[in-house]
């Protein structure tokens, strides 16, 4: 997988797939050896970085990301921060399928191939555990370029934020997307 | 023999015994923020580790005796050894001799309670997280025969400390600040300081009024 964090590319190769309650979790390492565990292509941990999440775990969330259509749909994620002992940090996320970015720059595919996967945007807000109180989101919004034509719904793009500061964009490398 | 964690590298701050070695006294006199969630018995008693197996591969090992994820407390998770009491237990004696000091009277009670603690031989580890110990060899300790290991659950409260030894425990929040749990706690609200013991063992002094507030990390579930 290329990442792109700040203005450095790097990659990572998949070592493992751990096995949870929670689900199967791909296990990422670099070369620098920080570790990401992604699943169904959201972070859900990562360690090594200079702003790491663990333990995250999402309640509501459907199964699938072709369940998610016209209307958003809304999870609760609760996860740990490191370093600063931030645990856990309830959000209320917010998953609406949006349109394909206006451009994008992904080396390896081209413009129709990448307009042809399903995007969706994730908001996060911070839990205040009460009906209808609105608070101002935490993290930058996510993105996620989903192949729904694929089996397992691949992720082929994101881009996510541990931290306002820290956010990394995801690709997979190797695997060629489907044709449009 | 050298036990194999001496020769581990510590990337981050410096380790500092289990809470023992930042009793710091005052006049104004102190709390401490501060539980071990390791020194509870984990229900069904811990997996006994593999002589000459990592932590890392022990970890995994218990990742199916774990009901859903997160009940595997890492913050918490207690290696102790028999070689590290020694240095533990002169700590201790030294902490008791500085709440001995004259004028330190009123802090009898937290000596009793110091002195009553047990030695447990604890070693602090970078991290608890089996893939990045993979990753990360050189992190990753063998452990032998003598190796305890204990992950526990998460628990759900801090748990304060008063300089009479009395306890306070308070509901864990994510962002609550000492200052927040200290005002949960009959008779803390002219405390100027505290030291939060954090689960994983590291410690922290920070202020806890408005002229000596400072930009710190919130006590962990367990703290």
């Amino acid at each position: 997988m290329r990442v792109r964090q700040g203005g450095s590319e790097s990659f990572v190769v998949l070592g493992d797939v751990d096995l949870a309650a929670s689900g199967r979790a791909e296990v990422w390492y670099s070369a620098g050896r920080q570790v990401l565990r992604l699943r169904h292509g959201r972070v859900v941990s990562s360690a090594g970085l200079p702003f790491d999440w663990s333990n995250s775990e999402a309640v509501g969330l459907p199964a699938s990301w072709a369940a998610i259509g016209g209307e958003p749909v809304s999870y609760l994620r609760v996860r740990d921060e490191y370093p600063g002992h931030r645990m856990g940090v309830r959000e209320r996320v917010v998953v609406r399928r949006v349109a394909a970015p206006a451009a994008l720059a992904l080396p390896g595919v081209t413009e129709p191939q990448w307009r042809a996967w399903a995007w969706f945007s994730e908001t996060a807000h911070a839990d205040a555990g009460l009906a209808g109180t609105r608070v101002a989101p935490v993290l930058p919004a996510a993105l996620f370029g989903v192949d729904l034509r694929a089996a397992g719904e691949p992720v082929r793009y994101s881009r996510q934020c541990l931290a306002p500061d820290v956010c990394v964009e995801l690709q997979p490398w190797g695997a060629p997307p489907a044709a449009p | 023999m050298t036990p194999p964690w001496r020769a581990l590298r510590f990337s981050g701050p410096p380790r500092i015994r289990f809470g023992l070695s930042l009793l710091r006294t005052s006049a104004f006199g102190m709390v401490l923020v501060f539980c071990a969630p390791g020194l509870q018995a984990q229900p069904g008693g811990p997996a006994v580790p593999r002589a000459g197996e990592r932590l890392s591969d022990w970890l995994l090992r218990q990742e199916p005796a774990r009901p859903a994820a997160g009940q595997g407390y890492a913050s918490g998770l207690m290696w102790t050894h028999p070689a590290e009491q020694p240095a533990q237990a002169a700590l201790q004696r030294r902490v008791l001799a500085g709440l001995a000091r004259p004028g330190r009277e009123h802090l009898v009670p937290l000596a009793a309670w110091v002195k009553a603690l047990p030695v447990t031989g604890r070693v602090f580890l970078a991290r608890a997280d089996a893939r990045w110990l993979q990753a990360n060899p050189d992190q990753d300790p063998v452990v032998d025969v003598d190796t305890r290991l204990v992950l526990t659950r998460r628990p759900g409260t801090v748990t304060v400390l008063r300089t009479d030894a009395s306890l306070c425990q308070v509901p864990h929040r994510p962002d609550a600040r000492a200052a927040d749990y200290l005002a949960s706690c009959a008779g803390l609200a002219a405390a100027d300081d505290a030291w939060i013991v954090q689960p994983d063992g590291r410690a922290l002094a920070v202020g806890v009024q408005a002229w000596n507030a400072q930009a710190q990390e919130p006590p962990a579930p367990g703290a």
